[in-house]
């Protein structure tokens, strides 16, 4: 595998403000990267580098092997792109607008009608001008644009915005397919479920810095679990097991945060009279929240 | 140029581009119409057209023989609703050729394919340029339509008269292409389309004073409209001006690539 979105040491100043300050990472082929962080945090502003939008104040940023700076239309020919907050053009039907996007990309948009009928994107809806669409069927029709070229690497910034629950459902899925593929995803989000369902690895950007990069899982994996214990009967001596953090409870239950090895901690309970047990890792959301404190 | 873009900014206004064609010619031609009432046999207003006040022709942009067919067609040509219609045929697509796109969001899902801004902005450039002539075209629509049908302006020469177009098409030529670069500059549409209007109603006032008082009339070559006379085009002279106008489309056209092509896209 190698990496098809390289991004180092990108900074990006607007007047006296630095929105993007030394950000590096890459994403590698075939794997899907969620790229996180509060509203304001920098991560549009790194998506519209990394795009050819915004020109870096300094860096290096690669997409497909192409340099962004020097070989954009080649990088761009790779991707498939749905803005955060984009606007269609009001006295276009959907259809025209699919059209119109699509004649602008060198792949042809193959999955177009497979994707709007998956979207319940009717030939009714897609006749009609979209200053009558909703904010859903808006961004079916930006979803619709990222994925009808089937590029090799797909941007998502805040993609389900606007979306009911069935179609996040099936925007999880298909994202799942883009993946099987041997597609590629940078998700950006400040929606955390999203990050944590798609994604294999995240990257979190706190005030444009870049705090933490690694696997979703490893977030919140090497982080706190959430304990919940039931015995039959009291512990002699009272409760003292390894890696407790914050217990609540008394006798027989007891809630606690656990931090470490759980193989130690199982091996601790052994020694009880356990009638239930219940372990929760902690989740992305209280990871981030953890690490952002007041919301960065 | 990319052909999708230009053919998805017309198609934006084709309907008023139409309208706006349409009400141009039909302008022209009741101008026209009103020449037998205002200046042929026993018309109310011959006497005064004969030798206008000095402010009358001023604001006509210039001497002419007014009381003929051909001179009363350049007192249209500075009829405010024939420069407004004229006006809203350079500014319908350059004034939100990008401001009008950033401010909505669509411009991010048209760059981020591999479509080059030059590209994107000479495609909006053409359109722009197409406009203009359609609205012009609709204007010479108007007065063939009038000189074959009146029989007090049959006397129009038809070379006068697509010279006294042409050069009103170069003029907003040349202010489409200001609007285009004023776009490219701006991130709000109505800014964009004010600054533009702004500058077209500031350039034909600068004309009238410089047309007025002797001692301003230095103030005049720094309006697009004092080279662009229509009274001199339809007796064959000032052609060489409207290089002027060429001139000017062309900078603020190189301006505009050059402003686009640096400049960050954020809304």
């Amino acid at each position: 595998m190698s990496a098809i979105v390289e991004v180092e040491g990108l900074s990006k100043r607007f007047g006296d403000v630095e929105a993007v300050a030394g950000v590096s990472f890459s994403v590698e082929e075939g794997e899907a990267f969620g790229y996180l962080g509060p509203n304001g945090a920098g991560k549009t502003t790194t998506i519209r580098c990394l795009l050819g939008l915004v020109t870096p104040t300094a860096g290096r940023l690669r997409v497909a092997g192409r340099d962004v700076g020097s070989d954009l239309q080649r990088a761009l020919a790779e991707v498939g792109y749905l803005p955060g907050e984009f606007g269609l053009w009001p006295s276009m039907t959907g259809e025209e607008i699919l059209g119109y996007l699509g004649a602008l990309h060198p792949r042809p948009p193959d999955r177009r009608d497979e994707l709007c009928e998956r979207f319940d994107l009717s030939p009714r809806d897609l006749g009609r001008q979209v200053r009558f669409y909703s904010r859903g069927m808006k961004q079916k029709v930006g979803i619709v644009q990222a994925f009808q070229h089937a590029a090799p690497l797909v941007v998502l910034d805040e993609p389900t915005e606007g979306l009911d629950p069935v179609m996040k459902d099936r925007f999880v899925s298909l994202l799942a397919e883009h993946r099987a593929a041997g597609g590629t995803i940078l998700l950006s989000s400040h929606i955390l479920s999203e990050v944590e369902l798609a994604t294999d690895r995240v990257g979190v950007l706190r005030r444009g810095e870049l705090v933490k990069v690694g696997p979703t899982r490893d977030l919140t994996g090497d982080r706190v679990r959430h304990v919940t214990l039931t015995l039959t009967k009291p512990a002699p001596g009272g409760l003292s097991l390894p890696g407790v953090e914050t217990i609540e409870g008394s006798e027989r239950q007891f809630r606690f945060d656990h931090r470490g090895d759980v193989g130690e901690l199982l091996r601790a309970l052994a020694g009880l009279a356990v009638e239930d047990l219940l372990i929760q890792p902690e989740t992305l959301t209280e990871a981030f929240f953890d690490i952002y404190g007041d919301g960065g | 140029m990319n052909g999708a873009v230009l053919r998805a900014s017309l198609g934006a206004v084709a309907r008023t581009l139409a309208i706006v064609s349409l009400g141009t010619g039909a302008f022209f031609f009741l101008i026209l119409l009103s020449f037998p009432s205002f200046i042929g046999e026993g018309g109310i207003a011959a006497e005064f057209f004969r030798e206008p006040p000095r402010y009358i022709e001023a604001f006509l942009g210039g001497s002419a023989s007014f009381v003929e067919p051909s001179g009363w067609l350049v007192v249209g040509m500075t009829h405010p609703v024939i420069l407004a219609l004229q006006t809203s045929g350079a500014l319908m697509i350059a004034a939100g050729s990008v401001a009008a796109e950033l401010e909505r969001g669509s411009l991010e899902l048209v760059l981020t394919r591999p479509v080059r801004r030059s590209s994107f902005l000479a495609a909006k450039m053409t359109a722009s340029l197409v406009a203009v002539t359609v609205v012009h075209l609709g204007g010479l629509a108007g007065v063939l339509v009038a000189r074959a049908t009146i029989a007090e302006v049959g006397a129009i020469d038809v070379t006068d008269a697509l010279l006294a177009i042409l050069g009103s098409m170069v003029l907003f030529w040349a202010f489409a292409a200001v609007g285009t670069l004023v776009s490219a500059v701006s991130s709000l549409r109505g800014r964009a389309v004010g600054a533009g209007v702004g500058i077209i109603v500031a350039s034909f006032f600068l004309n009238f004073l410089s047309n007025l008082f002797e001692g301003l009339r230095w103030l005049g070559y720094a309006s697009p409209f004092h080279y662009f006379r229509a009274g001199d085009l339809v007796e064959g002279r000032g052609l060489a001006d409207l290089w002027v106008l060429v001139g000017l489309g062309v900078a603020a056209a190189f301006l505009a690539f050059r402003r686009f092509a640096r400049r960050d896209l954020t809304s």
